[in-house]
């Protein structure tokens, strides 16, 4: 069993973990797949984007064990 | 109406202060804040007035909802010629001065000449002193605003500057309440007229027409759109969330733009920011909060925001937060705008390290990073080299490539190598360098848009210039992501007319060229819309970005393209079909 965990960011956790694991029975998988796991819905509008490992990803790359998940909420100035 | 219909204008060299009505033709075009000021700058300055002469003017600009109920509209627009670039400078402030400065019957404040001795000017209504400033000069901030509170009152808004500002370092700014007009060197503006302070408090009323269909449009904007959740994250968080987005996009500066991943981001983050639990302040009517104070041993700080963590924090090599908030500490009490100080430090690190120029610091020596505030704002050892800015430095002793800075103001904290349409953003802003004009990094970088294409970041920029332009000058924070419909809901009930939306757009166009305007007068160029070198040549190293430039044939492309889309020249100049078309 692989497990990868999930960080919400920001607003996104408000009221409930902001850090949680996910689990997979191989070795890698897509990213929209682990996404498509979660227990919590993070509202489309309100994710900027995506991060596996600190770097910025896409729906499509591959999600390995061990790996971290950053979701990132907009933001709207700096 | 919410305007007060009076100006202030404070001449120093006379010791005089007058009072004359607002132009209303100009009010109703440019509204207030940053439009109105740059427009009364333009018509009352003439071209290529040395910026540290008595010649050149201070511009406070409230706005027609500052000292109203409006959230969000607690902000005051500082407008002058900047002695860091020779153009158009125009720095926000939060606080409660501007609320201030409309309850004492004023909507703007023009300061002009220069006096003999350090003076503070005292408003009080009606009533307008000069003072002897002898006892202040060479106070902190902080320690100004406090004397200022004992001696008129803690509700007297105080807008002061520090050392930095006194001795003409062209970085430095004005603060108030913890706060900053940061940008492009407002401290030495007030520093050359030997102004150490304004303050303010006044007691007449700001009206608006219909109160009660005032009242029942904020009520509902408060609950449908300022507390909504896409506004949250700036008081659950503020700008220090942008630490990660920027390690992860690639985007973060790193060791003066060498790199855009930084190995110690998760040391400076918001996270590492929230478990310090700062306390959370807020600027006048504002429900949003942003900002988030830290205390550490021996002192404190509103801060460090993400500009301060990106420039002197990974640009400087630095991880040590602890170390950053008391350098923001400092800069904020000595009066120095820590985007401009973080770059100029971080570039005298590469030329070190580069071995081009030997200025004793290397990237993540903190000992001599916490050292710098008080070398550079009292000119003292290599301080007096530093003080010059990132571009004078280059010029001096060379590595103008890696100089990041355009028009002379240092790059705030989005590398446009991972971001092209920031790269426009930057080198067509009014004020050189800048972040607050637009901000297409959301969409880019931090969004669903290709960054790595110049396919539609014209128009991206120029529909972000035009909406940050009129909201600077209704004005209200950048923090409340508010569309332009919500903006004429309520222009149409304070100013008790149907203000579309279309009126708005103009607006924001029509100020946009004023700013060109004043910089064309002023002997800006086309070569002066540009980048550093680096950006077009030095790819970046890390994550999405790795192995990207922003290749200049596509900047020249992107740039030609915002020419033409704003109905300008081939050089940048506004046309005069495009000026009368706007009635500037």
């Amino acid at each position: 069993m692989s497990v990868a965990t999930i960080r919400l960011n920001g607003l996104l956790a408000i009221g409930i973990e902001s850090s949680y694991p996910v689990s997979f029975g191989k070795k890698r998988i897509k990213l929209h797949t682990v996404l498509s796991k979660m227990t919590v819905e993070a509202p489309e509008k309100a994710v900027a984007f995506f991060a596996i490992n600190g770097t910025r990803a896409v729906k499509n790359d591959w999600v390995n064990d061990g790996d971290i998940i950053d979701i990132f909420p907009v933001v709207t100035g700096g | 109406m919410s305007y007060q219909w009076e100006i202030l204008r404070v001449n120093l060299s006379s010791g005089k202060a007058m009072r004359e009505p607002l132009n209303r033709a100009w009010a109703e075009k440019y509204f207030g804040g940053r439009g109105l000021g740059a427009k009364y700058l333009y018509e009352e300055l003439k071209g290529g007035v040395d910026p540290l002469s008595p010649y050149n003017k201070i511009i406070l600009a409230t706005g027609p909802l500052s000292g109203t109920i409006v959230p969000c509209s607690g902000k005051l627009a500082v407008i002058s010629k900047s002695p860091a670039t020779g153009a158009i400078v125009d720095s926000s402030i939060g606080g409660t001065f501007a609320s201030q400065l409309k309850f004492a019957g004023y909507d703007l404040l023009i300061i002009e000449g220069r006096a003999k001795k350090p003076v503070y000017v005292n408003i009080k209504d009606d009533a307008v002193e000069i003072h002897s400033a002898g006892h202040l000069w060479g106070k902190g901030i902080g320690e100004t605003e406090r004397a200022l509170h004992e001696k008129h009152g803690a509700n007297t808004a105080v807008l002061s500057i520090g050392p930095a500002g006194e001795n003409l370092v062209p970085f430095s700014c004005a603060g108030s309440e913890n706060r900053q007009a940061g940008r492009g060197g407002i401290g030495s503006i007030m520093g050359s007229k030997n102004l150490k302070a304004i303050t303010c408090s006044g007691s007449k009323d700001v009206t608006v027409p219909d109160m009660l269909r005032f009242l029942e449009l904020i009520k509902r904007l408060m609950h449908e759109d300022v507390l909504s959740n896409t506004n949250q994250w700036v008081y659950l968080t503020g700008t220090p969330m942008i630490v990660d987005m920027s390690n992860a996009a690639g985007i973060l500066p790193t060791r003066n733009y060498q790199d855009g991943m930084f190995e110690g981001a998760r040391n400076i983050n918001a996270e590492r920011i929230q478990n310090l639990r700062p306390e959370k302040r807020a600027c006048f009517t504002c429900a949003l909060g942003c900002g988030n104070y830290l205390r550490f041993k021996g002192g404190g700080v509103e801060g460090p925001e993400y500009e301060t963590l990106a420039l002197a924090g990974s640009g400087c090599g630095i991880d040590n937060l602890e170390a950053i908030a008391r350098f923001n500490a400092e800069c904020d009490e000595l009066g120095m705008d820590t985007i401009s100080l973080g770059n100029v430090i971080s570039f005298a690190m590469e030329m070190t390290e580069k071995g081009i120029k030997d200025f004793g610091l290397r990237f993540g020596d903190v000992a001599t990073y916490l050292k710098m505030p008080h070398l550079v704002a009292f000119k003292e050892g290599i301080g007096q080299e530093l003080s010059l800015g990132v571009r004078q430095l280059s010029q001096r002793y060379g590595g103008e490539e890696f100089a990041m800075q355009v028009k002379g103001l240092e790059l705030p904290g989005y590398d446009p190598r991972g971001s092209w349409g920031m790269g426009l953003a930057y080198a067509t802003a009014s004020r050189g360098g800048c972040h607050m004009s637009a901000w297409p990094v959301a969409d880019e970088a931090f969004g669903k848009v290709n960054p790595f294409t110049i396919e539609g970041k014209a128009q991206m920029v120029i529909t972000g210039q035009h909406y940050n332009a009129i909201k600077f000058s209704l004005i209200l924070c950048d923090f409340w992501a508010l569309s332009l419909d919500t903006m004429s809901q309520i222009m149409s009930c304070v100013l008790n007319r149907d203000v579309p939306v279309s009126e708005l757009e103009v607006a924001g166009e029509r100020i946009w060229n004023m700013l060109r305007l004043f910089n064309v007068r002023e002997g800006f160029k086309i070569t002066d819309d540009s980048l550093p070198e680096r950006i077009f040549k030095d790819a970046l190293k890390s994550g999405t970005p790795a192995g990207r430039v922003l290749p200049r044939e596509q900047f020249d492309t992107m740039l030609q393209e915002y020419y033409q889309l704003r109905g300008w020249d081939r050089e940048g100049i506004p046309t005069p079909e495009k000026l009368a078309q706007l009635n500037v």
